[in-house]
């Protein structure tokens, strides 16, 4: 089984015991998803050293998708997703949790 | 019948533990202003965002999680990546997840205790139903 649809139907089915409508569940499903984000970048910065920090801000960058893969090119790949995971499992912890 | 009310008090504890649905949108929207908060304190990454004409809370926008998992080449994003309704019925936690759970099984049991409690909860209220019906 595909455990990455799961935990979206386990999440959907939390929300569903609580009583929520399906708009109720998208806005919901879009704070977590913005706030995983947020929180992936936040951390990936952090660990930027002082030098990739000061490449990072030298460069011309236009888009918030192009700030988004340098700063991602400046880790391994596997430490990028790593840290993602962590940002998941983080704040869905935290979600879960509170209610 | 002592001992079965007094059993009952962990349940019913449990059960005021559980929030309004209004409630837990709330919350998921307290979750994400306390992420905007935290990105406006690094000022590492804020002076990068104004730069490009982004500030905290609009670097949340779902376009955003898009590019995030475009760039990390999720698997099946093809498909979605121009979806962005689809993204937002939890597609992106799905995919997010994906490594959350290999991760470690900490959320899976988590979401499988609290799901545990709901559902105890609902037959704890099946059987209050009941004994409401055998009582009229």
């Amino acid at each position: 089984m595909n455990k990455e649809i799961n935990l979206k139907e386990d999440l959907d089915k939390i929300l569903s015991e609580i009583g929520l409508s399906e708009d109720q569940k998208r806005k919901t499903f879009k704070s977590l998803e913005k706030a995983i984000v947020l929180n992936w970048i936040n951390s990936l910065t952090s660990q930027l050293s002082e030098e990739n920090t000061k490449d990072f801000e030298e460069k011309e960058i236009e888009t918030i998708e192009e700030a988004m893969k340098i700063l991602t090119e400046y880790f391994p790949k596997e430490k990028v997703v790593e840290e993602l995971g962590n940002s998941t499992e983080k704040i869905i912890g935290k979600f879960v949790d509170k209610i | 019948m002592f001992k079965d009310g007094f059993e009952s008090g962990p349940e019913e504890e449990n059960m005021d533990k559980i929030k309004s649905p209004e409630r837990v949108v709330l919350m998921s929207e307290e979750i994400l202003e306390k992420e905007e908060a935290e990105i406006e304190k690094n000022k590492k990454l804020k002076n990068i965002l104004e730069k490009v004409g982004f500030a905290g809370a609009s670097l949340g926008s779902l376009v955003m999680v898009v590019s995030v998992l475009k760039i990390l080449e999720f698997p099946g994003l093809p498909e979605v990546a121009g979806n962005i309704e689809f993204m937002a019925s939890g597609m992106g936690i799905a995919m997010m997840g994906r490594w959350a759970i290999q991760e470690g099984d900490s959320l899976r049991k988590k979401i499988e205790e609290k799901l545990k409690n709901l559902t105890r909860g609902d037959s704890h209220k099946a059987t209050d139903k009941a004994t409401e019906a055998d009582l009229l």
